[in-house]
């Protein structure tokens, strides 16, 4: 039982890891290959500042918001454990500021000590008269993916290099089930119209003194096309960039500045702070997560492919939900093979 | 009279505010010059992490205390808003205090001051599986070098003269000097004879330990994790009446032992390096006038030592206090002098 993961990003590699824990000593003879054209660190996954937060709302879908509760739970598991700082994960306080009063979010009781800013607390940033703070989670895939990708060849999974062109050339190749995690280029292998990029900027900065996230939402120009600072590990991430329908993985001098400026004046201090790296990438934007089975083929020649892509820019943040989804669907095939095989 | 002459002794954190302070307050009317034997990053202030968590002193009026550490904080919570934050080391951090004893859990007199107090909840406190209370909330960080070297910085553009000198005595600065300020810290139970102050040794461990962004301070006070810019400090202890300035290694172990089993991931910090601070402990500050005086000739003292482990948490207030008494000196000075003139 052959199993190919298309996609090396968070989402591929935690699919495979957690299909490898669910199924290897239930299917003995189960074969697990990844397979990539881009491996960390030139994922998108890499370019994320890592921050756990989903968006403010989930429009309704209660499914995506189980997916990041069930990730922000997985991850605090690992938290006090000593595999923590080689995952890349840890705990970090902060801030999201709103310029009028706004509903609590979907995940006010997922995160750790969520509240309302105090008017003294708001005095730190003119402009906004709203907001909450919390406790959430950091998990930096320069440091996870790493971990993941350790994890599956210590249990013998096989890793391939190369560009995968269809689905067929899989199955051709004696591929039983394929799991489709290739983010941003799904569309590739299969049109979806309903995948769309949305375009990132970062700007990476060493500047050691800032300890909190401060993540500022302009309610009319969309999420995340606002000014916001994340301090991670070694560096800071500033951003604020979300372009729909953007394709343009080069950085836009348009797009430094407008970052620079109003970074700087959301936190003045920014001004000294040295600048190491600029980075673009494409957040696989959809209107919901494509998690689902879909069947090529008829007949004895049928094969299966799981889609796990369209996450957006919360693909760290619901991982390990929707790889647990995915892997619960790879459950149900194997047990259709089983009970085929038996008749 | 020509310009009355301060001597400000001690370059720690008291002494450095104190002569900032009496530069902002007594513009153009007296010439200010700080004398010091030591200098950061050799002070007793570069081995405390600077974090604004008050330490209640016995002996001092609670509202007294409260007003000089919200002078303290005010003062601070501005610089870490502006561009100065990162050269000045002040910056936000916030975190968890918490308890194993219900009732040390009290509400302390200082919760309304720091940012966003408030008693921590279930799911947070299922990370310290040991403590059955805490209490979350966000506060300053005075990281040293960075402070004192910035206060240094303000202090001659202020016009202070700086000096490195060893005072063994306040008289010996009577010729050349008319009011000094005491600002000697630990020093002062030699410099004046003061036996209520006694030193509460504290070591330390400073870690290279970037993704810890949140504080962890046992209410006990003995157990704390405080992030700072480019270094965590761990600790600690606090031993009365030891005057051991070298690090003990045993005690190293300790201190880490007792802080990775607040935060497991400190197993990985590098670099570590050991430092020990005499805390200089007095049941209240000394925050006083005095008057020397030998033969005809008189040398106006105003005194601003003694506080303990709380040095930081209050400075501005005493120095705001101190930069007073110096100007009652002054005030003093002119009057006896304008009485000779008759």
């Amino acid at each position: 039982m052959r199993i190919a993961v298309i996609g090396a990003g968070v989402i591929g590699l935690s699919t495979a890891l957690c299909i490898h824990d669910r199924f290897h000593a239930l299917v003995p003879q189960l074969q697990l290959e990844v397979y990539a054209d881009r491996f960390t660190p030139h994922t998108t996954s890499d370019g994320a500042a890592g921050l756990w937060q989903p968006y403010l709302s989930d429009h309704g879908n209660l499914q995506e918001t189980l997916w990041n509760k069930e990730t922000f739970e997985h991850l605090l598991g690992y938290l006090n454990s000593p595999e923590a700082k080689e995952m890349g994960l840890f705990l970090i306080s902060g801030y999201n500021l709103f310029k009028q009063p706004v509903p609590d979010p979907s995940w006010k009781n997922i995160v750790l000590g969520f509240r309302n800013l105090t008017p003294k607390e708001l005095e730190l940033f003119p402009g906004y008269s709203y907001g909450w703070f919390n406790t959430a989670l950091m998990l930096e895939c320069r440091s996870y993916l790493p971990w993941l990708t350790n994890r599956l060849a210590q249990r013998g999974v096989k890793f391939f290099h190369r560009k995968v062109e269809s689905f067929e050339e899989m199955f051709s190749q004696g591929i039983d089930v394929v799991i489709n995690c290739t983010g941003i280029r799904a569309g590739e292998l299969q049109p979806d119209p309903a995948l769309q990029p949305a375009r990132g900027q970062i700007i990476k900065v060493l500047a050691p003194w800032v300890k909190h996230f401060i993540i500022t939402h302009d309610m009319e120009s969309g999420i995340y096309s606002s000014p916001y600072v994340i301090p991670g590990s070694e560096f800071t991430v500033l951003g604020g960039i979300y372009q729909q329908g953007n394709w343009n993985e080069e950085n836009s001098a348009q797009d430094h500045k407008s970052i620079w400026e109003r970074c700087c004046r959301l936190l003045p201090m920014l001004q000294k702070a040295e600048i190491v790296q600029e980075w673009s990438g494409l957040r696989p934007a959809r209107p919901t997560v494509r998690l689902e089975r879909e069947s090529i083929g008829h007949g004895r020649s049928r094969t299966e492919v799981i889609h796990n892509y369209g996450h957006g820019g919360f693909g760290i943040t619901i991982h390990w939900g929707c790889a647990m989804a995915a892997a619960r669907l790879l459950g149900n095939i194997l047990q259709e093979k089983q009970s085929q095989s038996r008749l | 009279m020509a310009a009355p002459r301060v001597a400000v002794v001690g370059a720690g954190l008291i002494g450095l505010s104190t002569a900032l302070r009496i530069a902002e307050v007594n513009p153009n009317c007296c010439s200010i010059t700080l004398l010091s034997e030591q200098f950061s990053p050799n002070t007793t202030s570069d081995v405390a992490a600077g974090m604004l968590i008050p330490h209640t002193y016995p002996g001092t009026p609670i509202h007294v205390q409260k007003q000089w550490f919200k002078e303290t904080f005010t003062y601070l919570f501005a610089i870490s808003n502006s561009a100065e934050a990162s050269e000045a080391g002040i910056h936000l951090v916030s975190g968890w205090q918490i308890f194993k004893n219900p009732s040390e859990a009290e509400v302390p007199f200082w919760s309304d001051i720091v940012l966003g107090f408030r008693p921590m909840s279930a799911a947070e406190l299922q990370k310290f599986p040991q403590h059955s209370h805490g209490q979350a909330f966000t506060t300053l960080k005075c990281d040293c070098p960075p402070y004192l070297l910035w206060l240094e910085k303000r202090l001659k553009a202020n016009g202070v003269q700086i000096h490195t000198r060893k005072v063994a005595d306040l008289w010996e600065l009577h010729s050349e000097y008319d009011i000094v300020v005491n600002c000697t810290g630990i020093g002062a139970r030699q410099l004046v004879g003061d036996q209520q102050l006694f030193p509460i040794r504290g070591q330390v461990l400073k870690v290279h330990a970037p993704w810890v962004k949140n504080f962890i301070r046992d209410g006990d006070g003995l157990t704390y994790i405080y992030p700072g810019i480019d270094s965590v400090t761990l600790g600690g202890t606090r031993e009365k009446e030891s005057w051991r300035l070298s690090p003990d290694p045993g005690t190293t172990k300790d201190i880490f032992d007792r802080c990775c089993s607040l935060e497991p991931s400190l197993q990985r910090a590098q670099d570590i390096r050991v430092k020990v601070g005499l805390r200089p402990s007095r049941s209240c500050v000394r925050l006083q006038r005095e008057v020397l005086s030998q033969g005809g000739a008189k040398l106006l003292v105003v005194h601003n030592y003694g506080h303990g482990a709380g040095g930081f948490s209050v400075h501005r207030g005493t120095a705001e206090e101190a930069a007073h008494l110096v100007q009652e000196c002054i005030a003093a000075l002119q009057g006896s002098s304008s009485r000779a003139k008759l």
